[in-house]
């Protein structure tokens, strides 16, 4: 009890960083802690996967096509004898990429046309927010398409158009929040004392309306890679021998009577880093919103 | 890569298939071999070598055999557009009207003879501008409008209006008028020879649809109707489920060198889409449907499936060409050309999940049952035989040197874009190639997308390799397309004027001999100048319920109903 008693005197005994009680916070929510074991365990098979991976993940051997699980070939094989096991963890390289990329589109320029919206206000507000509109008017994956229609299938094209979908998301969020925080005495001070837009605007309103869009990028990646995926699945993102697991999954359907390797795996993999993602982003929304927290 | 060991029987059956062993050597060597008269004995086999299948046995008892029942066949999809043959273009739209139109001829696909069906008989003038047909008497449409040298010309004189297949199946500018000279004598005159003329005049594109149904329908007909005079009557068609046919119980004019020409047995027959592949290989298996035309990859999803076997047919049209563009460094190299088809192992191909044994390698531009007697002996002089270390020498010797995986040229690497459609890929007939030339320091960065995105991609010539074919019985018309200087799909830098001397003559010879006189030697120089590939020879297959009796294919290599029965 004195333990305890201590350990609540030290709670309140000196400031502590907002990030330091959301690293408490989320020290302390097992879910979150799963979830960042599965991201992290996916991160570190993405970094190791040249030395990790027991095959190249492009070669190709005809004798050995659509083989089951063994010891040589943990995951089996794909239909023209490539070792799956290879495939999915440098598939991790890729999915990884698809969510950091497209969340950064979506994030980058979202949070700034937001903030510009919130902090000006006015016919600049009211026009920025009438595009957002017209964009949310759109199911996320139609514009996606819409889009890929336009730039052509590929990889690169799904990252941009899946970010560009997800641009409104970060927009409305970062309007608001800026919006609260323009007329915060420490902003109205700021400006007394002969601060810059700009300087306002990096220094005062975008770290202030950052943890809310932490949460929403965080869940963004998990959607970005599920949206790929989705549309490496019907063949307009990645193409192969890309071993991009989406791709995998459309390669491997039409097997899937014959050799349900080849579309579990890959298919569980996108499971397990999205719902690691998830768990991440939900504790770190529960975390970041002092309403939410233990 | 290794070959796969292959049993004699395989190997012979392969020989027989791609027509390098006659159908008189293989029945000899089957009384020696029981395993080979058994394998002979299944369905498919027996009409190799252009001969798509076994024709003849089922229709002579065809009134013995049960009557009744529906019977569902299921294809990704039937009817793309219309089955308004006087304006649609897609072939599987054809292959279903037949069932309810007649034909003037009939081409017999176990040995290309064309036969008298609607048109009992008729007369070529010598310079083969003009045809005069005699046609059958007695014959009445479903409507009840009677067949004549009038209903005839009504439907050429509806097709000369639009854009469709059966246009160019007519002559396309080359058809100048049809003449009725009285009610069973019609007359066709061309501006120049049209040598395929009566070969087309058995396609269902060409069929003989009611003159006052066609007038009334307007733009629903070929949607909310289809009258001809066949063995079916169209009942209804629904956009992207199904066709809907019934037996038309009145019938009697059947081709009589088919072997029957009475009523159909099938009470009822349904065309229904089914478009996930593995869906309707499955459909066939749990009963669903009685007959599925299937891809390779789903060939083990329905083999060894209690009562249902797999039919192969030779697939009428050209082979399926990995074409490369000559106009296009670095593909303009022959070298590199001649290297890529060194490196390319035919026969383990044919052994990958996206082939499942099925098909042959290619040799020529046409496969072997698009050629007469299916003779390609002539051609394989200009063959380039799978030659790993061949391949590699050639590129060392033409300084592409390798680097790493990849080999280079004046700081070109050896990268090739193959623009393609996805469904190729997930056809898994894409990748394996850049397996093989891995091999030899090359690699294809693969371009996949919709059908519009690989026609106009490939329209721009914006490509290194693609893979191409088309279907139809009409080799003329396919070498022509790929290979003449000029033509939309010939225009990635092939420019032999001896060849455009071949094949113009061989579209202008007045009879068939005269265009195959041309037509093999033009394919000699496509194989020298190294255009492409020539990947294999595709076979359809169909996954069919042993309940089926009486099955029989068309020249093209579809199924065609009439005279097909369902037992218990």
């Amino acid at each position: 009890m004195a333990g305890s008693a201590a350990g609540e005197i030290g709670r309140f005994s000196g400031p502590r960083s907002q990030w330091a009680i959301v690293w408490r916070q989320l020290r302390l929510n097992r879910a979150a802690m799963i979830g960042a074991a599965l991201v992290l365990f996916e991160i570190v098979l993405a970094l190791t996967a040249r030395w990790i991976t027991p095959y190249d993940p492009f070669d190709q051997n005809p004798l050995a096509a659509l083989q089951p699980p063994s010891r040589e070939h943990l995951f089996g094989t794909d239909d023209t004898g490539r070792d799956l096991f290879s495939r999915v963890i440098y598939g991790a390289q890729i999915s990884l990429r698809v969510g950091l990329i497209s969340v950064g589109i979506g994030g980058g320029i979202g949070i700034v046309l937001g903030i510009i919206a919130g902090y000006r206000g006015g016919v600049l507000d009211n026009a920025i927010m009438r595009v957002m509109d017209l964009l949310l008017a759109f199911p996320g994956i139609l514009l996606a398409l819409a889009i890929i229609a336009i730039l052509g299938p590929g990889l690169f094209n799904v990252m941009i158009a899946v970010g560009i979908s997800s641009i409104p998301y970060y927009t409305r969020v970062a309007r608001g929040s800026a919006l609260a925080l323009r007329d915060r005495e420490f902003v109205l001070g700021a400006r007394a004392i002969g601060c810059g837009d700009a300087h306002i605007t990096w220094r005062y309103i975008l770290p202030n309306v950052l943890p809310p869009l932490i949460v929403l990028a965080t869940l963004g990646i998990a959607s970005a890679i599920l949206t790929a995926a989705g549309l490496s699945f019907i063949g307009l993102g990645a193409v192969p021998p890309a071993p991009e697991w989406g791709a995998i999954l459309t390669l491997g359907r039409k097997y899937i009577n014959q050799a349900w390797w080849y579309t579990t795996f890959p298919g569980l993999a996108i499971a397990i880093t999205v719902l690691g993602i998830n768990m991440l982003g939900d504790a770190l929304r529960d975390a970041l919103d002092p309403r939410l927290r233990r | 890569m290794t070959h796969r060991p292959r049993k004699p029987v395989d190997v012979l059956l392969a020989g027989y298939r791609s027509g390098l062993i006659s159908r008189r050597r293989i029945m000899a060597l089957a009384a020696t071999m029981p395993a080979l008269a058994a394998a002979l004995a299944r369905p498919g086999l027996a009409g190799a070598a252009g001969a798509p299948h076994a024709l003849a046995p089922a229709f002579a008892r065809a009134q013995d055999v049960p009557q009744g029942g529906e019977m569902q066949a299921a294809n990704d999809v039937w009817v793309a557009d219309t089955l308004n043959q006087h304006r649609s273009n897609f072939t599987p739209s054809r292959m279903v009207a037949r069932h309810v139109l007649d034909c003037l001829t009939w081409v017999n696909p176990a040995d290309g003879s064309i036969n008298p069906w609607l048109a009992e008989s008729w007369e070529i003038s010598p310079d083969g501008l003009e045809y005069t047909f005699t046609l059958k008497e007695g014959v009445t449409f479903h409507d009840g409008t009677p067949f004549n040298a009038e209903a005839v010309k009504a439907n050429f004189d509806n097709t000369m209006e639009g854009d469709s297949f059966a246009y160019q199946a007519l002559g396309g500018t080359a058809f100048s008028a049809a003449e009725v000279v009285d009610d069973t004598t019609l007359t066709v005159t061309f501006n120049e020879p049209h040598a395929t003329f009566l070969l087309y005049l058995s396609d269902g594109g060409t069929g003989i649809d009611s003159p006052e149904a066609l007038a009334a329908g307007g733009d629903d007909y070929g949607v909310g109707s289809l009258v001809g005079s066949g063995p079916y009557k169209f009942v209804e068609w629904v956009k992207d489920s199904h066709v809907a046919l019934e037996k038309n119980p009145d019938y009697a004019s059947g081709p009589p060198a088919f072997g029957f020409s009475g009523p159909t047995p099938l009470d009822r027959l349904t065309f229904r889409e089914v478009p996930e592949n593995s869906v309707r290989a499955a459909a066939v298996v749990n009963g669903e449907v009685q007959m599925a035309r299937i891809i390779e990859p789903n060939v083990p999803d329905v083999q060894g499936a209690e009562g249902v076997e797999i039919i192969a047919t030779p697939k009428a049209g050209s082979s399926r060409m990995y074409l490369m563009n000559t106009a296009k460094a670095p593909t303009d190299d022959i070298n590199v050309r001649r290297a890529i088809n060194m490196a390319i192992d035919k026969e383990t191909m044919l052994q990958l999940p996206g082939w499942a044994g099925y098909g042959r390698p290619g040799l020529a531009p046409l496969p072997s049952n698009m050629v007469p007697n299916g003779d390609l002996s002539m051609l394989v002089e200009y063959d380039i035989p799978y030659d790993l270390e061949g391949a590699n020498a050639l590129l060392d010797e033409n300084g592409w040197i390798l680097n790493g995986d990849l080999r280079e040229k004046d700081g070109v690497q050896l990268v090739l874009d193959m623009v393609t459609t996805t469904n190729d890929v997930d056809a898994g007939q894409i990748e394996p190639i850049d397996g093989f030339l891995n091999e030899i320091g090359a690699r294809l960065n693969i371009r996949a997308g919709d059908f519009n995105f690989w026609i106009d991609t490939v329209q721009a010539t914006d490509f290194h390799m693609t893979l191409m074919s088309d279907s139809g019985y009409i080799g003329v018309g396919i070498i022509e397309e790929f290979f003449r200087e000029g033509e939309p799909f010939a225009n990635y830098g092939l420019a032999n004027p001896e060849l455009n001397e071949l094949i113009d003559a061989a579209v202008a010879a007045p009879t068939l001999e005269e265009q195959w006189e041309n037509l093999i030697p033009a394919m000699a120089i496509i194989m020298q100048e190294v255009v492409g590939v020539m990947g294999w020879e595709q076979d359809y297959l169909d996954a069919v319920s042993t309940r089926v009796g009486g099955l029989s294919y068309n020249e093209v290599g579809f199924p065609w109903l009439y005279g097909t029965y369902l037992s218990q």
